[in-house]
């Protein structure tokens, strides 16, 4: 065994919980979901309850019923009298069976729906950290986008399970009043299933886990080489060896697992399998049977019979209950995560604040902040310290990774700081409603998004009214977007990506970033602080050009903060910050700087030096 | 008829495939599926009706208990090769995977980027691939329940048969209203899954935009929330009702499908045994009450050999894609002439079309490369200078015109051999969920001197080796795809990863396409000129929105609509004072200390 491999069988241990906790797990999560539909999962788990005692009877006393009635000396009548309510049965449990299976898919359909858009409610009020740092988002957003179909396994393993103990209490009901001694087979049998049916999906767990591990690695190597977007390095470079190797590591690994893990599981699935349908069903059963029908003659053939039957119910609930155990576990697991996000208490966003957002327009005031994403040791931001006068235009500048994203982050709320406060006006802005705070930015993100909705929806990002038509021309006009929106089939109320209409428009890059710059451009209330991210990246020199000339003049008394590579942007700014390595590296105008003769004016200088004529 | 004749070919394709990575899994499987169903019958129906005669006819006891005995015994064995069967097939299954890929592998070569690019190679290969092992193995494994099916089926029907024939008109009765209520039910169902597709994408896309850390942002600052939500509701409530009126449907069909059998099988063939007995005909009351569980098992098995037969044709339609794309006999040049060496690159009326466009990309293009020649590319977004680089790299054929290299036609090199000596950057370059060594030299590191080149091309790259993310130093994992303490790059990391490349591979002929735009100001100019450094006679062709790198170039080209409208060297193209003179004073402006207001009313004056 590679130690490789033994430290991926530790770690994946380390998941295992206790059963008691796995079993209160199971029931929160069918609680939860009755919380939405009670109704509905108390029929879902009754009437398939009700099924299976129902075949349990049909099959066992209805049975003995007529064996007897067969043998015995009276006529025909009683008997088809008996077949006549047996038929009944019958057809009501098809009935019901069918009936409820397509109507509780139907009914689950929706009942998912509003579970997911509630917890999708939820995790947009979850703060942004989540997202960053990959624990927080495997243990927040990961859980909530499974919660649905984990609700409804929940939902169905319950069912299964409670459904098959009741069919199982039926069964050895019936064997008793046979003779009770019988019933000692299938409650030992349960017994053992119980013991050794835990035990190989606890292995199973966590061959799965560590199989899947190992495959998600061999996957990625393969996919490589059939993936469009990677067909030209593919083509052009020798990374094919590489990858050849890596996956074949990979399934070398999976082997390995396949070894240990394989062999474990067989064995005890032996012992359950001899055990528990061999030995004491198989065997047990008919042997003791017959010991009591031939040799001591206490019983009939109706008896056996009955008794053979309960015994295969036994058999077949039993086996169902294992498939369900197996989802038992993966809730059980899942259940952990999914109360620790219920518990999730959000500190930025929907938080109300005590002061109202005065009318007038404020200073911004930096004071000694420092901020580290969670997880990191590093700050990301350290002791910065400026303060924004309103009205004036800001450029913030430095290398990839100096936190400049960050810092216009911190300033829109999207994180609170780890150290030092951000005062607007006289108040430290966690003492504002966060929403209204907000409502002071406009912004345009790095990674800007185009969502499934018309073009006029994507730029108010919210519902069209008609009183907003020139607002959303006149933006997207601003934008630079105008000459596009004239060859759109539906000019602002075409549709956007193909996600909801098939003729909907993909745009390209550049046109994408001029919609998401005309949504600062529509805000009905006026931006009190406009924020860009490097806001032309994608454009070409004429677009950026235009587009810089028009935030310029129509951002007027608003305060605007840019971020950017393109030193010659800069340039518009009243004050410009350098930023290095999370500190303010360099401050003042243009001038300033360039006279310092820093660093400023060295990028300056080298990016400017070949336009030079 | 032509098409059924398809699917028996690919299930014996799918047989062929996984023997030939492993002669034992096929077989093992079949028969360990079948053998199982088949034994269901003997232990069910033949048990079952052994233990009733002993007891209904007095058999001694110790008759019972020996057959018992030996029939256990038979399922301990069954136990144990179902136990080795499950160990083996997780243990070579593995094998059937390396087969497979290791032929996608072999094959990728072959296939020209035009049908990588074709969306219809995303929906007919990716998927056919993603899934093909598990796909063939669930195949097998059904195929071999399928067989059993049917011989449990007929065995059963025998043992029925030589107790009463009559017993078995209760089991054929319902087939034909079963058939066709199924059937029916089946129909219903697949309608269903089509109208509701939409619904769920849309609902899914909503979901994706809440979950997806790409929207995190700029969902918590405006107010799409709402609107989103909506639109969820919705779809969810469309698919709702749709549902629910297939739905009733399908569980009315569904009745008379499944019931026919159990009310027949069971109710009729009771009420039947009934008459028999009571009006005298027939006193073995116990093989009869054994055969109508036997009656309920053969429909049973019955219904698994339908359900498990719709699984198997709609499973084997599936390999029709893997079996193309492995099958497909591609064109493999003939003669190719070796290229040694590459000194010139002339384009000769060069025109390109993407294979069902209608415009050309490129127009009749006409321009010579000599080694030793630094080319500069602008341009607006769209006007093809990323498509000229992939024609220069041989990635599509030309559409009209040729490509002469050293003189000989682009068409009959040995692409390999050419390729070698470029080293490219594109636009979208890729990195690699591998080791950040095995990323610039894209092959294993064998020595120390190894991961020196590699961190050496790093350094000119303007990479940061000292990155606290980089845990493991040159051997740490880039992205997070399957190692959690992977490093996930910037753009701008990308970038210089991708750059390193060519500075590692030090190649005869270099292309860049934008690869500065994700860099900060000082990193771009510090790669330029180390790139400028390192390229000294070399070919170099680059492409830049920033026109001032451009001016490194001896020799511009400024296209526009797919043609070069302007070429020459800086000085002379500013004096042109055409499209180039315009781009870039828009961006000089902002260098410049002054700017006449003039310059573009009048779009003549110079500064010098």
């Amino acid at each position: 065994m590679s130690s490789e491999f033994k430290d991926a069988v530790k770690e994946v241990r380390k998941e295992k919980i206790p059963v008691r906790r796995m079993i209160s797990n199971n029931w929160f999560m069918v609680k939860y979901a009755a919380k939405y539909d009670r109704r509905l999962i108390v029929s879902v788990v009754g009437l398939f309850c009700m099924l299976q005692v129902m075949k349990a009877v049909y099959d066992t006393i209805l049975l003995k019923v007529v064996i007897d009635l067969l043998q015995g000396p009276k006529g025909l009548k009683p008997l088809l009298l008996v077949l006549l309510v047996s038929f009944v049965i019958v057809v009501s449990i098809e009935w019901i069976n069918q009936l409820l299976e397509q109507w509780s898919k139907a009914k689950l359909v929706r009942l998912g729906g509003k579970i997911q858009r509630e917890l999708m409610e939820k995790n947009g009020r979850m703060d942004l950290v989540c997202y960053d740092s990959p624990e927080y988002y495997d243990m927040y957003i990961s859980v909530a986008s499974k919660a649905d179909e984990m609700l409804e396994k929940a939902v169905n393993c319950i069912k299964v399970l409670i459904g098959s103990l009741l069919a199982l209490i039926v069964a050895a009901g019936v064997i008793v009043t046979i003779h009770p001694l019988v019933a000692l087979f299938p409650v030992c049998g349960f017994l053992v299933n119980l013991v050794t049916r835990f035990k190989i999906t606890r292995l199973e767990f966590e061959y799965d886990l560590i199989n899947k591990k190992y495959m998600r690695k061999a996957d990625y190597s393969k996919r490589v080489f059939y993936q469009p977007e990677y067909a030209k390095e593919l083509k052009l470079t020798t990374v094919k060896e590489p990858l050849r190797k890596q996956f074949d590591e990979a399934l070398d690994q999976c082997e390995e697992a396949a070894k240990y893990y394989g062999v474990r599981i067989t064995w005890v699935s032996l012992l359950n399998w001899i055990m528990v349908y061999t030995v004491l069903s198989f065997f047990c059963v008919p042997a003791f049977l017959g010991y009591l029908a031939l040799v001591i003659k206490s019983i009939v053939l109706g008896d056996v019979a009955s008794t053979n039957n309960a015994a295969n119910i036994v058999r077949q609930r039993l086996n169902e209950t294992n498939f369900a155990l197996v989802d038992f576990q993966i809730i059980g697991q899942y259940a952990d995560r999914f109360r620790k996000l219920l518990n999730y208490e959000t500190n930025i966003e929907g938080h109300t604040g005590t002061v109202n957002i005065p009318e007038e327009r404020l200073e911004l005031v930096l004071d000694d902040i420092s901020f580290a994403y969670p997880g990191t040791k590093k700050n990301t931001l350290e002791h910065v310290s400026l303060t924004i006068h309103p009205g004036e235009k800001i450029a913030i500048v430095g290398e990839n990774g100096a936190g400049k994203t960050t810092f216009v982050k911190l300033l829109m709320r999207l994180y609170d700081v780890t150290d030092g406060a951000i005062r607007y006006g006289d108040h430290d802005i966690r003492s504002y409603t966060t929403d209204e705070y907000r409502d002071l930015f406009g912004a345009v993100f790095q990674d800007y998004q185009i969502y499934g909705a018309t073009v006029a929806e994507n730029v108010l990002m919210g519902k069209f009214k008609d009183a907003d038509e020139e607002r959303v021309v006149h933006a997207l006009t601003l934008a630079d977007f105008g000459k596009r929106l004239a060859t759109l089939p539906e000019g602002i109320h075409t549709v956007l990506t193909k996600e909801f209409e098939e003729k909907g428009v993909n745009l390209s890059g550049g046109e994408a970033q001029k919609v998401a710059i005309a949504r600062m451009f529509a805000k009905e209330k006026k931006n009190a602080i406009a924020i860009l991210d490097e806001p032309s990246s994608a454009l070409d020199p004429v677009s950026e050009y235009k587009l810089n000339q028009n935030l310029i003049k129509n951002a007027e008394d608003a305060t605007v903060i840019f971020i950017s590579h393109r030193l010659s942007t800069t340039r518009m700014a009243d004050r410009i910050y350098l930023f290095s390595e999370g500190k303010i590296k360099e401050q003042g105008t243009h001038e300033e700087l360039m006279a310092l003769n820093g660093e400023y004016a060295e990028m300056f200088e080298r990016q400017g030096k070949n336009y030079i004529l | 008829m032509k098409e059924n004749k398809k699917k028996k070919g690919n299930l014996r394709y799918v047989m062929r495939t996984v023997s030939a990575a492993d002669k034992g899994l096929v077989w093992f499987t079949l028969i360990k599926n079948s053998l199982e169903q088949i034994f269901y019958v003997f232990f069910f129906v033949y048990l079952t009706k052994y233990i009733f005669d002993c007891i209904e006819k007095s058999i001694p006891y110790t008759k019972l208990f020996w057959f018992l005995v030996i029939a256990c015994s038979l399922h301990i064995c069954i136990h144990f090769m179902c136990g080795w069967y499950e160990c083996y097939r997780s243990i070579n299954t593995p094998k059937i995977y390396r087969y497979i890929f290791h032929q996608v592998m072999d094959i990728s070569d072959q296939i020209a980027i035009s049908e990588y690019e074709d969306p219809s190679f995303y929906d007919a290969y990716t998927k056919a691939l993603d899934q093909c092992v598990d796909q063939a193995m669930q195949l097998l494994i059904t195929l071999g329940k399928f067989i059993g099916n049917i011989v449990a089926t007929f065995l059963t029907m025998a043992i029925v048969v030589s107790v009463d024939p009559m017993l078995m008109i209760m089991v054929l009765a319902p087939i034909g209203a079963s058939f066709y209520f199924s059937r029916k039910a089946g129909d219903y169902e697949f309608t269903l899954q089509q109208e509701i597709t939409r619904a769920k994408r849309e609902a899914d896309y909503v979901k994706r935009v809440f979950y997806e850390k790409k929207y995190a942002g700029e969902l918590r600052l405006y107010d799409m929330q709402k609107l989103l939500l909506e639109r969820q509701e919705e779809a969810i409530d469309n698919a709702y009702k749709t549902s629910l009126f297939y739905r009733m449907k399908v569980a009315f069909h569904s009745f008379f499908a499944f019931g026919s059998y159990s009310i027949m099988a069971t109710v009729g063939a009771y009420v039947y045994v009934a008459f028999m007995v009571k009006l005298g005909y027939k006193t073995n009351v116990a093989s009869y009450i054994a055969m109508i569980n036997a009656l309920a098992f053969s429909s049973g098995q019955f219904k698994d050999a339908m359900v498990n037969g719709i699984f198997v044709r709609k499973q084997v339609a599936l390999f029709q894609n893997l079996r193309d794309f492995l099958e497909t006999p591609r064109k493999k040049q003939q003669k190719l002439i070796p290229c040694k060496d590459v000194s010139e690159i002339v384009f000769e009326h060069v025109t390109f079309r993407y294979p069902g466009a209608e415009k050309p990309v490129i127009k009749d293009m006409n321009f010579t490369w000599k080694k030793g020649e630094r080319i500069a590319v602008v341009g607006y977004n769209g006007a093809g200078k990323t498509t000229l680089v992939k024609l220069l790299m041989g990635l599509y054929p030309v559409t009209e015109g040729r490509i002469l290299v050293n003189g000989v036609d682009l068409k009959e090199l040995d692409k390999d051999e050419y390729r070698a000596h470029f080293g490219t950057v594109f636009q979208d370059l890729q990195v690699f969920a591998m080791s950040l060594a095995e990323n610039v030299l894209l092959y294993t590191p064998k020595s120390e001197e190894d991961y020196e080149r590699a961190a050496n091309a790093l350094t000119k790259a303007q990479f940061d080796l000292s990155h606290r993310g980089l845990v493991k130093g040159l051997d740490t994992v880039i992205s997070r795809e399957f190692d959690e303490e992977g490093f996930v790059c910037s753009g701008g990391q990308a970038q210089k990863i991708a750059i390193a490349r060519v500075f590692m591979k030090n190649p005869d002929m270099v292309i860049l396409d934008e690869p500065s735009s994700a860099l900060d100001p000082l990193a771009e100019y510090n790669m330029y000129n180390n790139m400028m450094r390192a390229s000294e006679g070399k070919g170099v062709i680059f492409i830049s929105h920033r026109l001032s790198s451009a001016r490194m170039a001896q020799h511009i080209f400024m296209m526009k609509n797919g043609a070069i409208i302007e070429e020459g060297s800086h000085e002379e193209l500013m004096e042109m004072q055409g499209e180039y003179y315009k781009m870039f004073h828009l961006q000089a402006q902002n260098y410049q200390e002054s700017i006449p207001e003039e310059l573009f009313a009048k779009g003549g004056a110079c500064f010098e």
